[in-house]
């Protein structure tokens, strides 16, 4: 089947293929695939089991194995980076050792070299490649912070302190407060009331019960909101959406809150262009060209921004809004 | 009740997005498309929300003067408590675009319908079938089977779509001791691609939801005799989901992307249709589906359909072409609907004298319906 690379090789040479860089069970990723193949475009998707053998950097030539067919990084017309990461070091013989120091120490170092190998891969893709693991992986909240304020665009007030002095303080002036990750992967304050990804209301008995130091965290102060804005940027266009979650108690934090039986008004959201002008350059300061981003409209008529999120959901905007944002990927892709 | 104050006087009453109007010959259709539900409205209504967008609330109460104060208090107030609409500021209501009207979907083949009469007829068949569904990207396949199967039967069937890309099985069986409840279970829980399992000819009618795999076991007491059963045009079949209801602008909203294969493993568009395109044993379905005769009736859309076209429900109806009131008329209306646009009124379609001359042309005359509300429409896999 096309693009599949169940071809003999021999018959056909891949002069040309889009490589996808995913998870195995990522739904976007298999929809965008089936408008590849609607195409008729040869593709290669990598999930996050897939392990790169027989991996060859040779100065500017990368090539590796695939099913029995070498995939030369040169043939790549696209990159897609999606999800998960790319698997050049062997795990599985990691299982085998069984002191749990040395497991610890080879475990960190293999990520380490891991990490350098995928710069290398990735780079040599730089110039065809929809988002890259090494930009899109660890996405750094504090750094993006710093780059809206230089650009001017709007966010709530932000506090990262593991002090329970300080917080204490940071809530007495803003009354309502919520808590986030620092980073995507990590909560927050494990083991406590908030320790969860979601964004969370904090409130001062919560606080009541910290110790007087705990892990580093991120506050902000809670923005009294319209409705919130979920935007998906694409290459060059902003496809957004406008959330109504004000109407229902359990989704007025945080709208990942789903309520099931009456779900939040989703509808297509044209955004300001002179917003979208400084988000872009905030995505390109990122090297991000696609990327989901939170906003919010406040009570007072503003945009507070919220926060980048290269791998978010998209498919949750494509579909309330009708905007068909696979198609639209594989086109990118294909293109 | 809806009453202005200091608060809303300078805003817009908006649509969400996904409420749809539908304008009809005596009514119109408020479809909430994210929702997936719908809801009759005056077609005044039409008139009133574009006039919202236009002006303030302030003025629109201002434009229909204070003897329909009471109207325009009641609509204002059933958009907004049903959550069909809010209000926003001039600020911002332009930042509102509308839902574009658009149906795409990369499947060659989306849906599919498999008849079984005789399970050794289709055993020879079936593995052929599936896998030519998978190289056609299709999504949802229905297995309707009149007989009574066992469950390592069942167990077969599901089996074969298990590494394909077909993600939804929905499966009709006859009831019979062989089919407890619990082995049901188990099946699903075993194959999480069966959406739904339909017993029918059981003697109770009931839901059982199976949580693991987010799927439903029906039994209904209706009995399923052969496919002539299908093609009933109900309200309670009605699908306002956005998918359905976009598609429906363009393509007919049973038969596009769909290809049967019915009890004798013929070809057709659907397994009541008369015309075959050859059978499955000896014909390829990427063949058929090259064919502009099987496929030019994808596009037979509701606003081609005489009457359908001044009907509120035309999109989140379904079109049934095997079974229409002039059989010989392509753009005929379904003939197993009981309702008229004309009157807004539902009746019985098999007691209509003007439908006797169909009924008898399709010999669906001795048909005895036993009407159960929870028995859901057999025409499309529930996707
Ligand atoms: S509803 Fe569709 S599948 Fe059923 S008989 Fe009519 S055309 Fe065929
Ligand atoms: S008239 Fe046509 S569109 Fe209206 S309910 Fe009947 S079949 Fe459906």
């Amino acid at each position: 089947m096309k693009g599949e690379l169940c071809n003999s090789p021999f018959l056909k040479p891949f002069f040309s293929m889009i490589l996808i860089k995913s998870n195995g069970d990522d739904y976007s990723t298999t929809q965008v695939v089936k408008w590849l193949k609607h195409s008729n475009a040869d593709f290669l998707r990598l999930n996050d089991t897939t392990f790169l053998k027989d991996l060859k950097v040779i100065g500017n030539a990368i090539e590796f194995a695939h099913d029995g067919n070498t995939i030369s990084l040169g043939n790549v017309s696209k990159y897609w980076y999606r999800r998960g990461r790319w698997d050049t070091f062997s795990r599985r013989k990691l299982r085998n050792v069984n002191d749990k120091t040395f497991h610890g120490y080879l475990n960190y170092f293999s990520k380490e070299a891991e990490r350098d190998i995928t710069n290398t891969i990735e780079n040599s893709l730089a110039d065809r490649s929809l988002n890259q693991y090494q930009t899109s992986s660890n996405i750094n909240k504090l750094a993006v912070l710093e780059a809206c304020k230089t650009l001017n665009i709007t966010t709530p007030k932000t506090l990262i302190t593991n002090s329970k002095a300080v917080l204490k303080e940071f809530i007495i002036t803003h009354t309502e407060i919520i808590t986030k990750a620092v980073n995507n992967l990590d909560p927050n304050i494990k083991g406590d009331v908030f320790a969860d990804l979601m964004t969370k209301k904090i409130t001062l008995e919560n606080i009541d019960i910290l110790p007087d130091s705990f892990n580093v965290s991120l506050f902000q102060n809670l923005v009294a909101k319209e409705f919130e804005i979920r935007t998906f940027f694409l290459v060059d266009t902003f496809y957004s959406m406008a959330i109504f979650s004000q109407n229902d108690d359990k989704t007025k934090v945080d709208f990942r809150n789903y309520n099931m039986k009456s779900p939040n008004r989703c509808v297509p959201y044209q955004l300001p262009t002179s917003l979208e002008t400084k988000l872009r350059a905030l995505l390109e300061k990122f090297k991000l060209n696609s990327a989901s981003l939170d906003i919010i409209y406040t009570t007072e008529n503003e945009y507070s921004f919220l926060e980048i999120n290269p791998i978010g959901q998209y498919d949750m905007v494509s579909k309330p809004c009708n905007y068909f944002l696979d198609e639209k990927i594989a086109n990118y892709l294909t293109s | 009740m809806f009453s202005l104050n200091q608060d809303t006087n300078d805003k817009y009453l908006m649509l969400f997005a996904s409420c749809l109007i539908t304008k009809g010959h005596g009514r119109a259709l408020l479809t909430d498309s994210q929702r997936g539900k719908f809801d009759l409205i005056p077609n005044d209504m039409i008139n009133f929300m574009e006039n919202a967008k236009l002006y303030s609330i302030k003025t629109l109460f201002k434009i229909y003067g204070v003897e329909n104060k009471g109207i325009v208090e009641s609509y204002v107030s059933y958009i907004l408590e049903n959550e069909y609409g809010f209000l926003a500021n001039d600020k911002i209501r332009t930042n509102f675009p509308e839902i574009k009207i658009d149906w795409k979907n990369p499947s060659i083949i989306t849906n599919s319908i498999i008849d079984i009469k005789d399970f050794e007829v289709t055993k020879a068949i079936y593995e052929r079938t599936i896998s030519q569904l998978n190289e056609l990207q299709c999504e949802a396949v229905q297995i309707r089977s009149y007989i009574s199967l066992s469950i390592e039967q069942l167990e077969y069937l599901a089996n074969s779509v298990k590494l394909t890309c077909i993600e939804y099985l929905e499966i009709y069986v006859k009831d019979s001791d062989e089919l407890p409840l619990n082995a049901l279970i188990k099946l699903m829980h075993n194959h999480t691609k069966i959406s739904n399992i339909i017993v029918h000819a059981a003697d109770k009618n009931d839901e059982y939801d199976v949580i693991k795999s987010l799927s439903s076991i029906y039994h209904t007491t209706q009995v399923l005799t052969d496919e002539t059963c299908c093609g009933l045009v109900e309200k309670q079949y009605f699908n306002a989901v956005k998918s359905h209801y976009m598609e429906a602008h363009f393509h007919n909203t049973c038969l596009n992307r769909k290809v049967s294969i019915d009890a004798n493993g013929s070809i057709k568009n659907c397994p009541s249709m008369a015309t075959s395109f050859g059978n499955i044993k000896e014909t390829n379905l990427s063949e058929v589906i090259k064919n502009e005769e099987f496929t030019s009736i994808w596009n037979l859309k509701k606003d081609f359909v005489l009457v359908c076209q001044d009907c509120e429900f035309r999109y989140v109806c379904t079109d049934c072409r095997a079974y229409t009131e002039e059989p010989a008329n392509l753009y005929s209306k379904p003939l197993k609907c009981g309702y008229d646009p004309y009157t807004n009124e539902w009746s019985d379609w098999e007691e209509n004298p003007l439908k006797q001359k169909a009924i008898a042309h399709y010999e669906l005359s001795n048909i005895k319906r036993t009407k159960t509300p929870e028995t859901k429409n057999i025409t499309h896999a529930q996707k």
